[in-house]
């Protein structure tokens, strides 16, 4: 078989590879490993490609996590806390990503309910996220007015029910109605529905602020 | 124009925290660790597994003396009633907390379970407070208790209500702004 074929030294590093290893580390393992089974390299090698795949799907969808993150978080700690999770819920889900929606849509799926699934009690007296701890927010006007922007950007949606946050979300990241409806379970007449009435709520809002 | 600045406000915030939160997010120990719905659903597990083992304990005092006074069997039947419900309530919880599927639900359908999981948090609690109050009650009763230790139970029995009220407000108020 394959797998036998393959010569001890090299199923070394390949675990060395796996697990992270490098230099001295590399030839202190490939001196006290024993040598990998058919079975155990064919697992490894899973592993692996489901490793590559995590770290693909993460690098291409950072920014839509990271603006769903910043919708749902009540505070900086929070924050990270859903990131986490919906890093974790990715990871564990990719292996039965069977690829019926595109991946897109499963990226925000799965970063959307676990957002509206763990959504903690808010206090009411804080209604905007201390943002110069998550962003690099510098002392110029520009950084200023920016600052200004995004914290009433905050406190608007903040004011959202978690559906409405979602539909939002992804209309902000200029997402076609289909795949909002999708997404959201709901029809695409409806999400043109809904996010019009979001749009004259926020547009109230943006008044009072 | 309102919205062309808040999408032009989200790049930027989009950007700026992806170059702020640029390290790898997920090391290998992390990877073994729960969700918090995970240890949500697992602290609903150990309650019903704590309600269920306090019951069937409950059930075999019945058998020795341990338990005080002339009322023995009524109150243990009552403790073992209480745990019995705190415990189905707690499994029927755990079950619709393990239904949540945030790679195959809708937002909506997970946002729906969501409510009613904490609304029937509230409600199962609204059932267990008044029945813990007339089990102490009635444990202080079969015990021949006096004034004073009634006097404590009393007012333990009012700041219990009095907490359990300004959480009931909290959660409310949230309710209503989590609801679609």
């Amino acid at each position: 078989m394959f797998t036998e074929t393959i010569n001890k030294e090299a199923m070394y590093y390949c675990y060395a590879d796996i697990y992270g290893l490098s230099g001295l580390a590399r030839w202190i393992a490939a001196l006290f490993s024993r040598p990998a089974k058919g079975a155990e390299l064919r697992r490894g090698c899973r592993d692996a490609v489901a490793e590559a795949q995590f770290q693909k799907v993460v690098g291409d969808y950072r920014k839509v996590i990271n603006g769903i993150c910043f919708s749902y978080a009540s505070d900086p700690a929070d924050l990270e806390d859903l990131r986490q999770d919906i890093y974790l819920n990715i990871w564990r889900g990719l292996q039965q990503f069977k690829g019926e929606s595109s991946m897109s849509t499963w990226i925000y799926r799965v970063a959307l309910n676990t957002c509206v699934s763990t959504v903690r009690k808010r206090s009411r007296s804080v209604d905007t996220l201390p943002i110069d701890k998550c962003l690099e927010c510098g002392d110029t006007d520009d950084d200023r007015d920016y600052q200004e922007r995004v914290e009433s950007l905050y406190a608007m949606i903040a004011c959202l029910s978690p559906v409405e946050k979602a539909i939002v979300t992804m209309w902000l990241d200029g997402n076609p109605y289909e795949e909002i409806a999708e997404v959201v379970g709901l029809s695409k007449n409806n999400v043109g529905i809904r996010l019009h009435r979001i749009k004259e709520k926020l547009a109230v809002m943006a008044k009072k602020i | 124009m309102i919205f062309n600045e808040m999408r032009r406000t989200w790049n930027e915030t989009s950007e700026r925290m992806n170059r702020a939160g640029a390290d790898m997010p997920l090391d290998g120990g992390n990877r073994r660790r729960h969700t918090a719905l995970q240890k949500l659903a697992e602290r609903y597990r150990r309650f019903a597994i704590f309600g269920l083992m306090m019951m069937g304990t409950v059930t075999l005092m019945t058998t020795g003396r341990i338990m005080p006074g002339e009322h023995r069997l009524m109150m243990l039947v009552a403790f073992a009633i209480y745990f019995a419900t705190a415990s189905l309530m707690d499994f029927n919880l755990y079950r619709k907390v393990k239904k949540i599927d945030c790679w195959r639900m809708s937002v909506r359908e997970v946002n729906d379970l969501a409510l009613s999981c904490r609304k029937r948090h509230l409600q199962y609690m609204a059932v267990l407070i008044p029945m813990a109050i007339v089990l102490i009650g009635l444990f202080a009763y079969s015990c021949g208790a006096d004034r004073y230790v009634l006097a404590g139970l009393f007012s333990g029995i009012v700041i219990g209500l009095l907490v359990g009220y300004r959480y009931f407000r909290e959660f409310m108020n949230n309710y209503k702004t989590f609801r679609d």
